[in-house]
């Protein structure tokens, strides 16, 4: 069983969570573990996993955490950009004349709202 | 001005639609996959014509745009609408009319490393209608330039009149948008946009009437209509310098009026200097609850505008644009655009009250358009 997400513990830990952390890690048996996480850690020692075998499941899965998390690269690389930088690639060539005909459709139709805008183009910038 | 005539200027300028500036204002700043650069010190030019439905409207439009102080641009716009009504509400039950809208905007974009604010507003004045319209958005390039979040908010004040009776009342609508435009691979650009319209006041148009087992009494509309719309873009590269576009518009309000729009487009550099572009428009939607186009008694809401019934509408277009290279005057270039578009709108429950046959029309739009830049 894991901690309890909605425990005062956890809650408190939005601020800083160095000091949760560091009670996970089993370095500070504080009084705020609950009841779920004690009960966990004593079948873990039960089955023969000491602390340093806890601290290192939680470390690997720390890690996995953080490489999951890691943000993409670009994919696209600037020079690969040139058909993206073409003005055929806009999705409005001409704004006066595309407002105007949206015009047209705005005050024929029940509807308006998120219509074509200007935009694409090669994000070159 | 027929002291009688009903489906007025309003019914151009219906329903809180912005106006051309003010439609250009939010739509441009809102989503702008280019959103760190400044637009270009410029003068466009443009003059439009739409024909159809009985209803002609013509008029010029300017935009000059000049940049200042390094990370600065402004704008100034002006757009006109000459307008000669005798659409189907019009012959069904008043006089045909003419009169002209004026619409006067201004702008102001701010640089800031990737981020690109910016302010606008908009006034658009008719005899029977005022508008006043402010606009704010900031849009932010991010992920090495390959993606551009973007939101915007607009504010409306308008005020509807009556040109035969002292009959005034007011409109307020708040506009919400967001965007994310997003460049997917070498080939390929896609954007979603969400926008939300919140509006209060007299939504209906005080010259258009309902009916009630073939009387006409005027018609009832709620006095708050909020909707959202959602839609998702994508602009790919097809090789030898052509372009495809696709786009759905989902739509809802909490009048039960639900849209969807589908748009195709292609663009191609046929010869140096020279972009042709194809597209097609498929427009459907369902009437609003309280539509009807004879209603069998009383109630508490009633409409018949054709523009809340159900229909389906299909659009064909086709544009040319020149580059001119070269100086032109004062001019370092400048370029051309023509444009044509043909509408067809059929009605599947709003009748003809003439010949009792469902309704139906075509409108052709024509558009010039000339920018030089220096």
């Amino acid at each position: 069983m894991g901690a309890n997400l909605s425990s005062p513990a956890r809650r408190s830990c939005q601020g800083s969570c160095r000091g949760d952390a560091a009670r996970i890690l089993g370095r500070v048996p504080g009084r705020a573990w609950d009841k779920g996480l004690n009960l966990s850690l004593a079948r873990m020692r039960e089955r023969g996993w000491g602390p340093a075998a806890f601290r290192a499941v939680v470390l690997a899965a720390a890690l996995a955490a953080l490489s999951g998390c890691a943000a993409p690269e670009p994919w696209v690389k600037p020079y690969e950009r040139e058909a993206l930088a073409d003005p055929v690639m806009a999705l409005s060539r001409n704004g006066m004349m595309d407002a105007y005909r949206q015009h047209v459709f705005d005050v024929r139709e029940g509807s308006r709202g998120a219509t074509e805008s200007e935009g694409g183009g090669c994000g070159c910038n | 001005m027929a002291a009688t005539r009903r489906d007025g200027a309003a019914a151009w300028h219906r329903r809180g639609v912005t106006g051309v500036a003010a439609a250009a204002l939010f739509g441009l700043a809102v989503v702008a996959l280019q959103a760190a650069t400044l637009p270009e010190d410029s003068a466009e030019l443009m003059f439009h014509s739409y024909d159809g439905g009985g209803v002609e409207v013509t008029g010029p439009a300017m935009e000059l745009t000049k940049s200042f102080a390094r990370d600065f641009s402004a704008n100034v716009s002006y757009y006109v609408d000459s307008i000669s009504a005798a659409s189907i509400d019009v012959v069904t039950s008043a006089s045909p009319y003419a009169e002209r809208r004026e619409e006067i905007g201004t702008g102001l974009k701010w640089l800031k490393g990737d981020s690109l604010m910016s302010v606008g507003y908009v006034s658009s004045d008719e005899n029977d209608y005022e508008s006043d319209t402010y606009t704010a958005a900031i849009s932010q390039v991010f992920f090495g330039g390959l993606s551009t979040l973007s939101m915007g908010y607009g504010h409306g004040d308008d005020v509807v009149m009556r040109v035969d009776t002292d009959f005034r009342d007011r409109v307020d609508r708040d506009r919400f948008r967001l965007g994310l435009s997003q460049v997917l691979t070498p080939r390929l650009i896609a954007t979603l946009d969400y926008e939300a319209v919140l509006e209060a006041g007299y939504l209906a148009n005080p010259y258009r009437s309902a009916r009630i087992l073939g009387a006409q009494v005027p018609e009832r509309y709620p006095r708050a209509r909020n909707s959202h719309a959602a839609a998702i873009r994508a602009v790919r590269w097809m090789g030898e310098g052509a372009s495809l576009r696709a786009g759905y518009r989902w739509y809802r309000d909490t009048w039960q009026l639900t849209s969807h729009t589908l748009e195709l487009a292609g663009a191609r550099h046929v010869s140096p200097g020279l972009v042709a572009e194809l597209s097609y428009r498929f427009y459907t939607q369902d009437a609003a609850s309280f539509y009807a186009d004879d209603f069998d008694r009383e109630y508490d809401y009633m409409a018949r505008d054709k523009e809340l019934s159900t229909f389906d509408s299909h659009a064909f277009g086709g544009r040319l644009t020149w580059d001119l290279s070269g100086r032109i005057g004062m001019l370092s270039r400048g370029s051309l655009s023509v444009g044509y578009d043909y509408l067809r709108f059929d009605y599947n429950d709003f009748t003809d009250i003439r010949n009792g046959e469902l309704y139906a029309f075509d409108s052709h739009v024509f558009q010039v358009w000339f920018s030089g830049w220096w």
